[in-house]
């Protein structure tokens, strides 16, 4: 099973949005106390939207004001308009489902916005006409914007599965000493049984619970399938084979204007690439200095002997017009990494032109009015909707699209337990290229408070960070797309703060539950769905009851 | 381990003369002190604070280079003083500099979100919570829902005065002129506080918190390339486990983010801001000579009265110990701290003790990844969890680092039994720590760790000794252990305050009132706002809100206006060594003006050492 991250986000009326304020809190208020067809037990806020939307994980409505992400000073922008949803399966029968449940109530909220350019124009003023009974759901599937890079806490863990595997850890942990005076006799943990072990434990705690939850006796189904992680493998490989042909191809045409005059074009055309990369080098020495300062010491040494390895492969592919075997291989390696280098060329030629920008002020009243829909769940999630907007050229248009392409599918294949290196707060996060590539949208549901997710941006995932964020007005200056940047911690909060709207309507399904329960709650389903357990399994399962 | 890291540390002597003592010692050869909790709202101005610190008989602030003798040669006792955001505002700093300041601060604890972040709105059920009984009385912010029943507190507090002595008849020798003076100018002590450490007879002498535990045993050790020594070059802190950037400790040296920040701010052309240092550099841009520094050389002192009920938690650890069979009360409260008794590590192979007491220089990850000897939510992994958050051995470093950054210097006595609303009497800690960072720093470790219920991976449970009621997971084979543990500890009062430097107090003392009631907390966004999007983004929330009860508008504070026209601030004094501190960024200041020339920086205060 596939989950689906799905935004739409279209401009809002400048003159509407405080009215469009309110009624996105009005349908908040309506729809967190409906109870209509609640789960059994469920007492929390959005019951109603909790049982009847079954595949839905996370949801928000934000509404970005025209300043949010503009510098001071600037013009500001268009008012944004987000509905974000992160939704088990296709993303189509969600909307159908969100349309028979509150349609209306989103009809109501898009007649605050302004008609989005392009083709589904009409069919925007035919959804919000007055008394259109026109279906909202074909028209919020094709505003719809696909994520340029995503990240998923825990993928193929149906929302369905992880409030079922959150009922048998709580049904299991009564069972265990020191029970509630409730608990029958014989649905208690006897002595002997602990004192057996851990196989024994798992055994008769498995027996107790089948009754009430009958799929342990289903086979285990991992997350991700054999097929979604093969496509997410060849995805990267065809991503990394179209990037080394992309670099070769300059190289390509200039051989073949060379091979005109000359009988040894691919051999000329490799030394020239090669002199080219080592000269780009010369000019780019401060990365070894960066990145003996970032406590990669011996990057300094390789990086000059990568230069004079390029100068080295320089002379041989002119020396006599080295072998056509020995040339192809120099202008197989050169051509690349030449482009490779000039391109690092150009964007540190262009971070160095930019003045740093002014420090980011963030209104105090803006800040308390964010916090005020912050922290709502002592313990579980929270969320966050950020919109910037990306410095504008040619080159910068071309590294973000490329950047995020290269995080997204190096996330799909490496992120797969839910950690980003050393941190696992993410429930669901994407970015997304909004406004006709003008502005990045970024939308996170995480665990814990927003200082501590920042600051674990910061401490931990800097690098990948400022690699999102680089080519964003106001970010905090980075060197080569992924060093400072976002450890720049002080700078990147109140720029981060800048760009926020507050997440009034934010719906969650599993509110109390973090990531790392779920996969802690998801391991100790899974040993109980084995029949037997022995041994150093039996011992590791055991720690997570 | 073979060697011990030095986990001594002092301030290099230019800074040292400039710096309260408090943030390099805890004053722990002087077992008794003082908590003055100071209402100026009588005496507006500085006047007051100026006939303290520098009339007859002053009170002299003990600056950071060492023990503070009298002219002949005796020891006398040590002091520190602090301001809340409502302090400074009486004193009247302007508005623009109270802006200057971290927002946790200007705002106070007692702001309604902040007291659900800080959990204190679920310490307790409501029907055992009282309004906290003292703070800063931060008038309501436009935009926030303050709860008038717990948020606004019952003794307002502009300062506090922390004096240190030898025995309790040299403290109250030591206090009777501050009184005295303090009572001249109609500056109310609204809450005062006797603390002690009351060392026991060990050897060496361990102080033990109410419950009996040692306590104050961990502490970072702030690292600094020029101003502290050791000195250490970048990235390499002098202490591989408690190492932190000396800059979370002192504005005025690089933080953890590798920022200098000045802490707050004074524009230049203001009367009296000459006293002040110029701002540090930060980065390649050239400081604003148009602005001077009031809180270089300063930090954030935290300050939170907790009472604790021993009966309480020993009931508890006796009941806890009933529910897990062959165990004792000992046994689970060692479990609740993470220690034993006399601060050892709990774990296979507790390091071996050093000549000031327990070793303090162990990891979990290598050692207790499983939690088997100190569980996970046990108080000391929970206040500080090193690098057992890492996921693989990997990730210790950065983990470890990363959680550096959010550490206190505690700086925190416990007091013997007062009277506390529908409790009796109860003896309890003054908590205090020092942080340049209060979101990152303090509020951090509060939320994050302490009071998290989710903490490493566990399900429903908080703090066990801090924590509200609840459930505490003790790790052991085969099985993990779940009993049930009370609160024992209420949140009495509290507060966010500026400890500034010695040249930021003279300038303080020099300011007159403010002419009206100073608009400083007030935020511009109060104005009417020109357009529609503005009124939106600042219009009232709907959603309910988190503490139910009536919204007060208007502040007790703004209430009470001058009563006597007060004394007016007399000039700086020509004798007062307030040197304008340049600090150039390429050069050590080698210049010490308030110490003589290559005095050694105090080795009579044993540097932060354990209490």
């Amino acid at each position: 099973m596939q989950q689906t991250i799905v935004s739409v986000v279209l401009p809002a009326l400048p003159d509407q949005v405080a009215a469009f304020h309110d009624a996105i809190l009005k349908l908040r208020d309506k729809l967190a106390a409906d109870r209509n067809g609640a789960l059994p037990g469920d007492t929390d806020e959005f019951a109603g939207l909790r049982g009847r939307l079954p595949t839905l994980h996370f949801m928000s409505m934000l509404l970005f004001d025209p300043d949010a992400g503009v510098p001071k000073g600037d013009v500001p922008a268009t008012p944004l308009f987000v509905l974000e949803a992160n939704v088990d399966g296709a993303p189509g029968p969600f909307w159908a489902a969100l349309e028979d449940l509150i349609g209306n109530d989103v009809r109501d909220l898009l007649r605050y916005c302004a008609p989005p350019r392009g083709r589904f124009d009409d069919m925007f003023k035919a959804v919000t006409a007055p008394q259109s009974r026109q279906p909202i759901a074909p028209l919020l599937e094709r505003q719809s914007v696909t994520p340029a890079a995503s990240h998923i806490g825990y993928r193929g863990l149906s929302r369905d599965r992880i409030l079922c595997h959150d009922r048998l850890f709580r049904a299991m942990v009564k069972k265990i000493p020191p029970c509630d005076a409730d608990q029958p006799a014989d649905q208690q943990l006897p002595a002997d049984v602990l004192a057996a072990g851990p196989g024994a434990i798992h055994a008769w705690l498995r027996e107790k619970l089948l009754p009430e939850f009958p799929y342990l006796d289903e086979p285990w189904k991992s997350g991700i399938s054999f097929d979604e992680e093969s496509r997410d493998r060849y995805g990267l490989w065809g991503f990394i084979a179209v990037s080394f042909a992309g670099a070769l191809l300059p190289w390509l045409l200039l051989a073949g204007v060379l091979g005109a005059f000359t009988r040894h074009g691919i051999a000329d055309a490799a030394a020239i690439a090669l002199l080219v990369g080592a000269v780009c080098m010369f000019q780019l020495q401060d990365i070894g200095d960066l990145l003996t300062l970032a406590g990669k010491p011996a990057a300094h040494d390789a990086w000059w002997i990568l230069a004079i390895g390029l100068v080295t492969g320089a002379l041989v592919a002119m020396w006599g017009h080295a072998g056509i075997a020995v040339a192809g291989l120099l202008f197989l390696v050169g051509g690349p990494v030449a482009s490779l280098l000039i391109l690092l060329a150009l964007l540190r030629r262009r971070e160095c032109r930019e003045a740093a920008p002014p420090d980011s002020l963030p209104d105090p009243a803006k800040v308390r009015e964010l916090q005020n829909w912050e922290d709502l769940h002592i313990s579980g999630a929270d969320h966050m909707g950020s919109v910037v907007i990306i410095k504008p050229g040619l080159l910068r248009g071309l590294l973000i699209r490329f950047g995020m392409r290269a995080l997204h599918l190096a996330l799909r294949v490496t992120a797969t337990d839910g950690y980003l290196g050393s941190m696992r707060t993410i429930h669901f996060a994407h970015w997304g290229l909004v406004d006709d590539g003008r502005r990045l949208l970024f939308l996170s549901n995480f665990d814990g408070s927003w200082e501590s997710y920042l600051d674990d941006f910061i401490e931990k995932a800097h690098a990948g960070l400022t690699l999102a964020w680089a080519n964003c007005i106001g970010f905090p200056p980075a060197e080569y797309m992924t060093l400072n940047g976002a450890s720049d911690g002080r700078r990147f909060k109140a720029w981060a703060r800048c760009s926020m709207a507050p997440s009034r309507m934010w719906y969650a399904a599993y509110p109390n539950i973090t990531i790392n329960q779920i996969w802690r709650q998801a391991r100790v389903a899974q040993g109980l769905c084995a029949r037997t357990l022995s041994g150093r399994k039996a011992d590791a399962w055991v720690k997570d009851l | 381990m073979a060697d011990q890291p030095s986990t001594s540390w002092k301030l290099a002597p230019s800074r040292a003369a400039h710096v309260q003592g408090l943030v390099v010692s805890p004053f722990a050869h002087l077992p008794v002190a003082l908590a003055l909790l100071l209402d100026a709202t009588k005496a507006p101005g500085g006047a007051w604070l100026h006939d303290l610190l520098y009339g007859d008989d002053a009170l002299v602030i003990t600056p950071a280079t060492g023990k503070a003798l009298d002219d002949s040669g005796a020891e006398t006792g040590c002091a520190a003083i602090a301001f809340t955001a409502t302090g400074l505002t009486n004193l009247g700093v302007p508005g623009e500099t109270l802006r200057s300041f971290a927002t946790p601060f200007t705002e106070g604890m007692h702001e309604a979100n902040r007291r659900h972040r800080l959990g204190d709105t679920r310490l307790e059920p409501p029907e055992r919570r009282n309004r906290p009984l003292w703070g800063g009385n931060v008038p309501p912010q436009p935009g926030d829902d303050q709860d008038p029943d717990y948020a606004v507190c019952e003794n307002t507090v502009h300062a506090a005065v922390l004096l240190y002595h030898k025995d309790a008849a040299a403290l109250a020798a030591f206090a009777a002129p501050v009184r005295a003076k303090l009572a001249r100018f109609g500056v109310a002590i609204s809450y005062s506080l006797d603390l002690s450490l009351k060392f026991d007879g060990n050897d060496p002498p361990i102080a033990r918190e109410h419950f009996g535990f040692a306590d104050g045993i961990s502490q970072p050790v702030p690292h600094d390339k020029r101003y502290i020594r050791p000195g250490t070059a970048p990235g390499t802190p002098s202490d591989k486990v408690h190492g932190i950037a000396g800059g979370d400790l002192l504005f005025g040296l690089a933080d953890a983010h590798a920022e200098v920040l000045p802490g707050a701010i004074v524009d230049a052309a203001l009367p009296g801001a000459a006293v002040l240092p110029a701002v540090p550099q930060n980065g390649p841009a050239k400081p604003d000579p148009n602005q001077r520094s009031l809180g270089l050389d300063g930090t954030y002192l935290v300050m939170r009265q907790l009472s604790q009920d021993p009966d309480r938690f020993w009931n508890s650890m006796r009941q806890a110990a009933e529910q897990l069979t062959g165990k004792t009360a000992d046994w689970v409260a060692e479990r609740v701290v993470g220690r034993s008794k006399d601060g050892v590590i709990l774990a296979k192979d507790p390091p071996p003790a050093t000549k000031d007491g327990p070793s303090n220089d162990f990891l979990f990850l290598a050692d207790d990844p499983d939690a088997r000897y100190c569980p996970f939510g046990s108080h000391i992994r929970r206040a500080n969890p090193r690098d057992g958050l890492a996921p693989s051995a990997s990730d210790a470093a950065t983990i470890l680092h990363a959680a550096n950054n959010h550490r206190i210097l505690r700086r925190g006595r416990k007091y013997e039994p007062v009277a506390v609303a529908g409790a009796g009497t109860l003896p309890g800690l003054l908590f205090m720590c020092l942080n340049t960072d209060l979101e990152r720093q303090f509020e951090f470790v509060q939320q994050t760790w302490m009071l998290n219920p989710s903490f490493a991976a566990l399900i429903d449970e908080t703090d066990p000794l801090v924590g509200p009621k609840g459930k505490f997971s003790i790790q052991a084979y085969p099985l993990r252990m779940l009993p049930d543990v009370d609160t024992f500890i209420r949140f009495i009062g509290g507060e966010y305050f500026f400890m500034p430097g010695l040249p930021a107090l003279t300038y303080l003392a020099g300011l007159s009132p403010a002419a009206t009631v100073n608009p400083g907390l007030v935020t511009e966004t109060t104005e009417p706002a020109p357009g529609g999007l503005e009124a939106a983004a600042a219009a009232p929330r709907q959603k309910p809100p988190r503490n139910a009860g009536l919204r007060k508008q208007g502040a007790k504070q703004s209430a009470a206006g001058p009563v006597d026209p007060p004394p007016q601030a007399a000039p700086e004094p020509a004798s007062d060594p307030a040197p304008d501190l340049e600090v150039d960024a390429g050069v050590v200041p080698d210049v010490d003006p308030g110490a003589e020339p290559g005095a050694d920086p105090g080795p009579d205060i044993r540097p932060d050492q354990t209490i």
